[in-house]
């Protein structure tokens, strides 16, 4: 009870709010980068102008995909995420911002990415959490936070790399060295490190390392003595991964933010150093530190308790989470799988029995194609939507697909029952009894 | 800092060591095979070298001759003329249909192209209107008319008709009203043709068009960034064509969307009953690729490193294809008349198309490390 006592003074402590700030000021000039590269690379129009259909995440369903409005709606980002670098009106950008870009990744699950996710939420915790007002040109806010401020970005920074490397402990990552040795020998050109990537045991090296290095960063930057060489392994990782794969941000924004783990004031060091000045501390008054409430304790509670559990609940479903991709989604299932596949529709009328083949390109995008091919919640809303399309013609059809996946090297197999008419069965959460048993399953389990 | 926290840190600190001698052990344990990865730029200036660029290059030179014979056709309609014009013409879409497995780079770049040399099916009305209405017909005016009044399907349009007979198509050339005409406008749309396919031969040039591009991906100042996009670029290509193939082709003419009803307006090439040797020369492209070669032999394609990698995968692949191509010659020609007295035969070769496209997408692509580069955005 004491130490719970103690802990509840400890966070509501005052400390330094530059970090936070620097962050703030890196993360909106990060996403104001990456929102001017999806313009000029025409990912607006491929992913909300031109499709006909989208796969809303389950429960978004009622969202109005944006269509042409989404060149609107990404410029209104862009000024919300400058508005977040530059601190005006910090909270109220942050949550406009976090609530519009929600909108937009959760209109067709086609675009879904983990460091989308993570850009939801931290520009949410943004908006509801005090982040003070350095560095700001116009936001209420004080020089310091309170110290759970702090801690609950580090928090959510350190589950993503944590949970990450929960998501490796896996065979196909460290027995199979999976997908890393795929990915690395498509990298054999890269200056000086090309030729190791060629090998399988390099890859299965890294495979391991990747999985240590995601457990232990965000505890080894905690610790004063290993956090330096922590933030260079941060640099490092990065880098290379950046180098390697398509990963958009995401490597930015993991450097970003673990500079949060540093001391607090860090930023004003730097500019002491850089001005050739000493570092000033800021002025702490004991009058500052207000007690951390019952209700800002219940939601921080919650808030955390989400966190930790959402990565875990697809050991509530049966069969490999890569395989049937239940409780994959929102869980930091990051790089962990290369899969493909192929699918195609049968629409038995059942009134009279005629048997048509329906393709899923004729009616999607490429990318859509690719995406749904392999994702159990995304070819069943495809089969409904055929179903939708042919009801609307005045005709009742059955609705089953011949889908053929290959997950992380291994042969094509069928990934839902050809018999099942997907046309009855229901998008929900529960466990998708339609599912075949994936590969590294018997056909018994 | 207590003892425990600095024992902690230390295991931490040199658990890399262990684990990656753990690592090379389960390496041996696992039988993985020591070297994944393979010669991409060899890969990609073979391909460049020896297929891409000579297809496009080739197709450029036919079209060139097409034009001669529409000329020639233009100057003294007879059916010496009109017979050369047609084997100029199969020439050149023999090397279009081949050039479809590798469809990418400048023959999708509409400034190029305008999108006007294979737009099919052809508007026949709008042409047969271009031929018996007013204006002057020459390559300006063909320069102002719809992708799908121009190109291949236009010259078929006016060259062909399978239905009507050789006899036919000769007696429009020769016709006193509309003949000169038609002549008139055979020559420009060959002529508008002929100038499309330089200039898309042109963009593939291999010192500094994009078949530099290609071969030297990776490169500072090149489309692609890595070796791999290159490779990634070529492997979507072949599921593009298959895809093209199955869905369009086959399924489209079979009516396997409406329930099996044939629909022989949907049929490629029905006017001069190419479709056929069109399907053929998709899959020699596709061969083409695989090999490395556009010949019978062998060269720097995908074949060398599948085989490596996975000996599996390149005989099911190598199966496949010559399945494929198999089927397309047990189908009694012509299509259209196969559609309605032989389906099974053509069903047999959507069947073929369709395993060949699943191979390509499941396995093949895996095999080469590749990524289907259908998507647009960034990965995790």
């Amino acid at each position: 009870m004491r130490a719970l006592v103690a802990l509840r003074g400890r966070l509501a402590e005052p400390v330094d709010a530059a970090s936070l700030a620097a962050f703030r000021v890196l993360l909106g000039t990060l996403l104001v980068a990456f929102l001017v590269r999806l313009w000029r690379k025409g990912v607006i129009e491929q992913a909300f102008v031109i499709p006909k259909l989208f796969f809303p995440l389950w429960g978004f369903g009622w969202l109005p995909p944006p269509g042409a409005y989404a060149y609107v709606l990404y410029a209104v980002l862009g000024v919300l995420a400058l508005a977040l670098a530059l601190g005006l009106w910090t909270r109220a950008a942050a949550g406009l911002f976090c609530l519009l870009f929600t909108y937009a990744h959760s209109v067709d699950a086609t675009n879904y990415l983990n460091h989308y996710y993570l850009v939801t939420l931290l520009t949410g915790l943004f908006a509801v959490v005090p982040t003070g007002g350095v560095g700001a040109l116009c936001t209420r806010g004080g020089a310091h936070v309170p110290r759970w401020v702090l801690w609950l970005f580090r928090f959510q920074l350190g589950v993503v790399y944590f949970f990450g490397g929960i998501a490796k402990l896996k065979h196909d990552w460290l027995v199979l060295g999976q997908p890393l040795r795929t990915w690395l020998a498509a990298n054999t050109d890269v200056f000086l490190l090309g030729p190791l990537f060629a090998r399988a045991d390099v890859a299965l090296l890294m495979s391991w390392l990747g999985a240590i290095y995601d457990l232990t960063i965000p505890f080894l930057l905690c610790v004063r003595r290993t956090r330096p060489y922590a933030f260079v392994a941060v640099v490092a990782f990065h880098a290379l991964t950046a180098r390697l794969f398509m990963i958009g941000l995401f490597p930015y924004l993991m450097v970003a933010g673990s500079l949060l783990f540093l001391s607090p004031s860090w930023p004003r060091r730097l500019v002491a150093h850089l001005s050739g000045g000493a570092a000033r501390d800021v002025a702490f008054r004991a009058a500052a530190t207000e007690p951390l409430g019952a209700r800002t304790i219940a939601l921080l509670g919650a808030y955390v308790l989400v966190q930790l559990l959402a990565p875990l609940r697809h050991h509530l479903y049966p069969g490999h989470v890569l395989w049937t991709e239940q409780g994959y989604r929102f869980a930091w299932h990051v790089m962990l799988m290369e899969k493909t596949g192929t699918a195609e529709y049968t629409l038995v009328d059942r009134a009279t029995g005629l048997r048509r083949v329906a393709f899923p390109r004729t009616l999607l995008t490429r990318a859509q194609t690719k995406a749904m091919a392999t994702q159990p919640d995304m070819i069943l809303q495809l089969a409904h939507a055929l179903a939708r399309r042919e009801r609307a013609a005045g005709r009742d059809v059955a609705v089953y697909a011949d889908v053929f996946v290959v997950l992380n090297g291994r042969p094509p197999r069928r990934l839902v029952d050809p018999a099942v008419d997907l046309a009855r069965e229901p998008e929900s959460l529960a466990p998708k009894r339609w599912l075949l048993p994936g590969p590294d399953e018997s056909p018994s389990e | 800092m207590s003892p425990s926290v600095r024992r902690l840190l230390a295991l931490l600190a040199l658990a890399p060591v262990p684990l990656a001698g753990g690592s090379l052990l389960l390496t041996g344990a696992c039988d993985i095979k020591p070297e994944e990865g393979y010669d991409r730029q060899a890969v990609l200036r073979g391909l460049t070298r020896d297929v891409i660029v000579p297809t496009y290059a080739g197709l450029a030179d036919n079209t060139v001759t097409l034009q001669d014979a529409c000329s020639a056709l233009r100057a003294a309609p007879s059916a010496e003329t009109l017979a050369r014009a047609r084997r100029a013409y199969e020439s050149a879409r023999a090397r279009l249909k081949t050039s479809e497995a590798f469809a990418f780079g400048p023959i999708e770049d509409l400034a190029l192209t305008a999108g006007a040399i294979d737009s099919w099916p052809a508007d026949r009305d709008k042409l047969e209107a271009v031929v018996t209405g007013p204006g002057a017909v020459d390559p300006a005016r063909v320069g102002t008319l719809g992708a799908n009044q121009r190109g291949f399907p236009a010259l078929e349009h006016l060259l062909y008709d399978s239905v009507a007979g050789d006899a036919a198509v000769l007696a429009r050339f020769t016709d006193a009203a509309t003949g000169a005409r038609r002549a008139a406008l055979t020559e420009s749309v060959a002529i508008d043709l002929a100038g499309k396919c330089r200039a898309v031969a042109s963009a593939w040039d291999l010192q500094a068009g994009y078949g530099r591009d290609l071969a030297e991906a990776g490169l500072a100042g090149t489309t692609f960034r890595t070796q791999s996009e290159g490779i990634d670029k070529v492997a979507t290509g072949l599921v593009y064509v298959t895809e093209l193939m199955v869905m369009r082709k086959l399924a489209g003419p079979l009516g396997v969307e409406v329930g099996g009803a044939p629909q022989p307006a949907l049929e490629e090439a029905a006017r001069s009953d190419l479709s056929l040797a069109d399907l053929r020369d998709n899959l020699l492209g596709i061969r083409a690729i695989y090999e490395g070669s556009l010949g019978a032999g062998s060269g720097s394609g995908l074949a060398g490193p599948v085989r490596t990698l996975n000996p599996g995968v390149a005989a099911r692949f190598e199966q496949a294809l010559a399945s494929a191509l198999a089927a397309v010659d047990a189908v009694p020609p012509p299509f259209r008349v196969a559609l309605v007295q032989n389906r099974a035969s053509l069903e047999a070769l959507y069947q073929s198309v369709r395993t060949l496209k699943q191979l390509i997408v499941t396995e093949l692509a895996g095999t080469l490390g590749a990524s289907l580069g259908f998507g647009y955005s960034d990965t995790d």
